[in-house]
């Protein structure tokens, strides 16, 4: 016989697990987790203490409908605090939390009674489940799923969860469920075969939405480069007649070299243009001459490096966007007028690498990790709402089986380069 | 003050007439059904079975549809911009007589109508006696002895319930009125809304272990939820006073 103070520890924890599995995104692992497991654990623990030898709700850590009720608004409580999301976003992800525990529960139970094991053994095989679906989320399938709930996600989680609710409340009984075993698992198999479908359907609907957002976005900002290199180059015919006529009327080659460098300066497009319009990927090119744009007006310049073609990079444009988007962000926040970032795009020992380099004193290691944790910020004192940009460049870089870049750089002057290899 | 508490009215109206309707409805329906499965003994029994649901649910019937309200005026600095037009005093007072107004009533009538509903509604009940006298060793009568109000509950059932839905009534509107305090601090919407049932929650595990089972909250709220013997005025004012306190 487990005793009961474990036996709801290791409930709590299945809990817990399934907290973080559908928040991963949204939540920090700090100490204050710990502080709420053991808010739960008194609670599940001083509710079950007047309910030994008459358990209703095996399948819960709470032996009252009350108390049920209770352990549903703590969770929406608990998450309240360690869920960084909208209020209504949280109610939906505390429903979903709900949604995974009871089919990992109901699943649980099931495989006992056709096992013939003892019941004992329930939370140990709760808890076990809940640990391999982490595990395997945070290894195999992370890139399947997505952390946003669209509106039909919604829908059937609230279905769903009240399907459940409605068998676990109606099978109160002395230690086994009324239900027919079989029939749960039934369901059990029916809603994970649905719930992978709509995760897969959704994730696939999700990377559509984004390529099409992000062409939509950028594709007509490279027009405006096409467009500004037109309107400059339109009156190409009348240069080279003016160059023509500086050549005529010169009185020496060094004379005429000079005036026609000053005629073809208006003409030449800038290294940076050149690249641009070169660049194999328009989507990638129009979000960096927006940046670009952004740069000049506080007098920094954006150089591209670039040694491999950007369709090369194993990443989805709108991933690569974001990427590209912080560490440019960062980096023109940290330089003053008149200095330079340097993009590079580069294969090194058969991994890509994308970094983006700005002007900067020596950093140590210590302070390259902590940039890439939640919450930290160099600029913390004006709000915060900041610390969250390296953090997700790791979060994307991860999800491409990829690792973050920090080093300093030793180019023309002391840079500090920060990026991803893939 | 007037234009206050009407003003409050009106930016509340749609989630208190919501709340009536849909807590009028579920206490009917509750009423109706819950009583079939259980051996009674008078008709008004009906009533006390069925309301169980909202017996531990009361905190949230009583902020979920009003207390919201000023955290996002605190959020998006609504607050602010009536100082110049009234002050914070009146404009903060107005708000609780609104929140607990609204919360009392809507559980009166909750209350009231799922008493009238077991009174009145639903058919005459098949009265079954469980408890055996020890001194006839045959089924009997047990209200008498163990019911709290016994007499009033037997002989005026209706002014028992009215009696009790306006108590019922006032505990929800000082639940209300903790709901009003945490609104006025707390940058949590969840503290706010789930703060008062996450409250009774605890006031009744602390309460029972310290052995104070008659004074808690709950206890207050539903007086039938614990022996008669140990019923007393306390067990009325204790739970509310904390809970304001």
């Amino acid at each position: 016989m487990i005793p009961l103070y474990i036996n709801i520890s290791l409930d709590v924890l299945s809990i817990f697990c399934i907290i973080y599995l559908v928040g991963r995104d949204k939540i920090s692992l700090n100490l204050h987790l710990l502080k709420w497991f053991l808010f739960l654990w008194l609670y599940c623990y001083f509710d079950s203490l007047q309910w030994i030898g008459q358990e209703n709700f095996i399948i819960f850590p709470v032996q009252s409908r009350a108390a049920i009720a209770g352990l549903f608004v703590l969770i929406l409580f608990i998450n309240s605090f360690i869920m960084k999301a909208s209020h209504i976003e949280i109610v939906f992800l505390t429903l979903f939390v709900y949604v995974i525990w009871f089919l990992i529960r109901l699943a649980s139970m099931t495989w006992i009674d056709f096992a013939g094991w003892s019941e004992t053994l329930l939370p140990l095989l709760t808890v076990g489940i809940s640990l391999t679906v982490v595990i395997l989320e945070m290894t195999t399938f992370k890139q399947y799923l997505i952390s946003e709930l669209t509106s039909f996600v919604k829908i059937i989680i609230v279905c769903v969860f009240g399907l459940l609710f409605y068998i676990v409340l109606t099978s109160v009984n002395q230690q086994q469920l009324i239900i027919s075993p079989a029939l749960i698992t039934f369901i059990v198999i029916v809603l994970l075969a649905v719930f992978c479908w709509m995760v897969y359907e959704q994730r696939q609907s999700q990377i559509m939405r984004n390529r099409l957002k992000v062409i939509e976005e950028y594709i007509p900002i490279i027009d405006d480069l096409v467009a500004e290199v037109r309107s400059r180059q339109h009156e190409f015919s009348n240069k080279l007649l003016a160059i023509s006529s500086v050549l005529h009327s010169s009185e020496n080659m060094d004379q005429a070299r000079l005036e026609v460098e000053k005629y073809i300066e208006n003409v030449q497009l800038t290294k940076g243009q050149y690249e641009l319009l070169n660049m194999d990927h328009k989507v990638i090119a129009g979000f960096l001459y927006t940046k670009m744009k952004r740069a000049e007006q506080s007098n920094i310049v954006i150089k591209i490096d670039r040694s491999v073609p950007v369709d090369s990079l194993p990443c989805e444009d709108y991933d690569l966007i974001e990427i590209l988007g912080i560490l440019v962000d960062n980096a023109i926040e940290a330089c003053y007028g008149g200095e330079s970032i340097v993009i590079k795009f580069h294969k090194r020992n058969a991994r890509y690498e994308l970094t983006v380099s700005n002007p900067g004193e020596y950093i140590s290691n210590d302070q390259f990790m902590q940039f890439f944790k939640l919450g930290y910020s160099t600029k913390s004192t004006y709000s915060k709402d900041r610390g969250y940009g390296l953090y997700n460049v790791q979060q994307i870089a991860k999800q491409y089986n990829g690792k973050v870049i920090a080093r300093n750089e030793q180019m023309s002057e002391m840079m500090v380069t920060i990026g991803v290899q893939f | 003050m007037k234009n206050l508490i009407l003003l409050e009215l009106h930016k509340l109206r749609f989630p208190i007439i919501f709340t009536l309707i849909l807590g009028m409805i579920a206490s009917v329906v509750l009423c109706s059904t819950i009583y079939k499965s259980y051996a009674l003994e008078h008709q008004l029994e009906v009533w006390e079975v069925g309301f169980t649901f909202f017996n531990f649910t009361f905190p949230l019937v009583a902020v979920l549809p009003t207390c919201w309200l000023l955290y996002f005026e605190r959020k998006n600095e609504f607050v602010k911009y009536t100082l110049p037009r009234t002050s914070k005093r009146k404009y903060l007072f107005s708000k609780w007589i609104v929140i607990a107004g609204s919360a009392s009533l809507i559980m009166f009538c909750i209350s009231f109508i799922g008493v009238v509903t077991a009174l009145y509604i639903i058919p005459p009940i098949e009265i079954i006696y469980g408890w055996i006298s020890p001194d006839t060793d045959e089924p009997a009568p047990s209200l008498i002895h163990f019911h709290f109000a016994a007499e009033l509950f037997l002989e005026k059932p209706l002014l028992y319930g009215l009696l009790l839905s306006i108590w019922k009534g006032l505990v929800c509107g000082v639940v209300a009125t903790m709901g009003f305090g945490f609104s006025l601090f707390s940058r949590n919407l969840f503290v706010i809304l789930t703060g008062p049932f996450i409250y009774m929650l605890l006031d009744n595990y602390l309460m029972q272990m310290l052995a104070f089972d008659a004074l808690r909250l709950y206890v207050a709220f539903e007086p039938t939820s614990e022996l008669v013997e140990n019923i007393s005025i306390l067990s009325f004012l204790v739970g509310p006073m904390l809970a304001l306190l």
